[in-house]
């Protein structure tokens, strides 16, 4: 069946299968690969993306549930090559490193920014505990967060 | 593989008017976040999603009772006023399940039509006598919280609304252990209830209800019979949490849960009774 979705401000009109997942829909269709699949179940939040303003698991949300919704995945937040705040955070903290959860981090991260710009250490706690980093440690990344907002704060 | 066709509506009547004519094998989705999970072994022809209707996404109060709209999810539950003030054991619950991402897709509706053993919200709709509409090919009828087990549903019922009385001088919290802490499936719960003077310092009635012991939660009728007039102090969370070791003991006797679970229970009382009536943790454990 044919839907209609805004992603990263394009809009599409997509045929989709009854049990295709949003994720699939992004990577197969869409050739946005930065969304990954990890436990493909909700757990890992390697897969997230910001669904109408609010962080999702892309393998939890039927493409079809996403019909007239506004998809931000990693890709719309580096456009025209110029990383975001959030991005850059990362990177000058050393919070990547093998990066496969990264994506998810950041757009969790995203999410949290574009609803509370100044949040507290425990909010970012609880925002990330849905994505899974086997490498970091979460400390580099609780701080690149925090750091992404201090920066936004300061710009604002 | 197994194939189903999806159609999605965004008012209710169309849906209704989708059951009475639809002759196939229904299911429903919303949040999707177990639906996924089990859509490959499941047998339906149709699947109606329901997660765009927003006539069932509300908070309302009325009449002596709080109507909450089955598309409410979990992230709306927890930050709703009304919810965080008349149904804090709700809103509590709310905000410890799943993730983030979880919580901003999952459904109150499609929790308890899951009706999983470790639900979150089953044991505080048990505790407060609430109850749920469901809408059918052949109308509407309501089912009490304490009739809610597995496939409890009929064929092509939607769960439309749960119904909490409302309720002035009543408090509630709850409480979950699970094998870590969040992101977390429930392995005890608890959701508590009290009708409390405050000027006397004392529970008029209590009840607690008991998740993830049996195949639906429970409210031991003789822990009610303990509360009732009781002063709240650590002596009383003390006796409290010792009755419900000796309740665990009776309800699960040969599993292989009961010793870590039987102990458990403890610290979970006192985590709820801390959280109700404010009374610190270490205080407890030192006496």
């Amino acid at each position: 069946m044919q839907i209609s979705i805004t992603v990263n401000g394009t809009n599409y009109n997509l045929d989709v299968e009854p049990q295709e997942r949003l994720l699939d829909t992004l990577r197969t269709k869409l050739k946005l690969t930065g969304a990954k699949e990890g436990c493909g179940e909700g757990e890992c939040g390697a897969c997230t993306v910001i669904m109408d303003g609010k962080a999702v698991n892309s393998c939890m949300v039927l493409a079809y549930q996403a019909r007239d919704t506004n998809i931000m995945t990693i890709e719309g937040l580096a456009q025209h090559g110029e990383l975001d705040v959030i991005q850059n955070a990362f990177v000058e903290n050393g919070a990547v490193q093998c990066g496969y959860c990264t994506p998810g981090m950041v757009m969790s991260a995203k999410a949290l920014l574009m609803k509370n710009p100044d949040p507290s250490e425990e909010e970012i706690k609880t925002t990330i505990s849905g994505n899974l980093c086997r490498c970091t440690g979460y400390l580099t990344i609780t701080k690149a967060i925090q750091a992404a907002a201090n920066e936004l704060k300061g710009a604002g | 593989m197994n194939k189903f066709q999806i159609i999605g509506f965004n008012k209710l009547s169309a849906v209704v008017n989708e059951l009475q004519q639809n002759t196939g094998l229904v299911r429903f989705v919303s949040g999707a976040t177990d639906f996924i999970n089990e859509m490959h072994e499941m047998s339906c022809n149709c699947v109606i999603d329901v997660s765009q209707i927003k006539e069932l996404q509300y908070v309302k109060a009325e009449a002596g009772l709080i109507g909450i709209g089955s598309g409410m999810t979990f992230t709306d539950l927890a930050a709703h006023k009304l919810i965080r003030e008349k149904i804090t054991a709700l809103a509590e619950a709310a905000e410890q399940l799943g993730s983030v991402q979880i919580r901003n897709r999952a459904t109150i509706g499609g929790n308890i039509a899951s009706a999983s053993p470790a639900n979150d919200s089953l044991p505080i709709l048990v505790a407060f006598d609430a109850s749920i509409v469901v809408r059918g090919p052949e109308g509407t009828r309501t089912i009490s919280a304490a009739d809610i087990k597995k496939n409890f549903l009929r064929d092509k019922e939607l769960i439309t609304e749960i119904i909490f009385p409302l309720t002035s001088n009543w408090r509630s919290s709850f409480g979950k252990i699970g094998s870590r802490t969040t992101v977390s499936i429930a392995k005890l719960s608890m959701a508590m209830l009290v009708e409390y003077n405050f000027e006397q310092n004392k529970i008029i009635s209590g009840k607690i209800a008991l998740g993830a012991l049996g195949l639906s939660p429970t409210c031991p009728v003789h822990v009610q019979h303990f509360m009732k007039d009781q002063t709240v102090d650590s002596a009383f969370a003390i006796m409290l949490a010792d009755l419900l070791t000796e309740t665990v003991n009776e309800m699960i006797p040969g599993r292989a849960s009961r010793p870590y679970k039987a102990e458990a229970i403890k610290g979970l009382t006192f985590d709820v009774i801390s959280r109700l009536f404010g009374i610190q943790i270490q205080q407890l454990t030192k006496e």
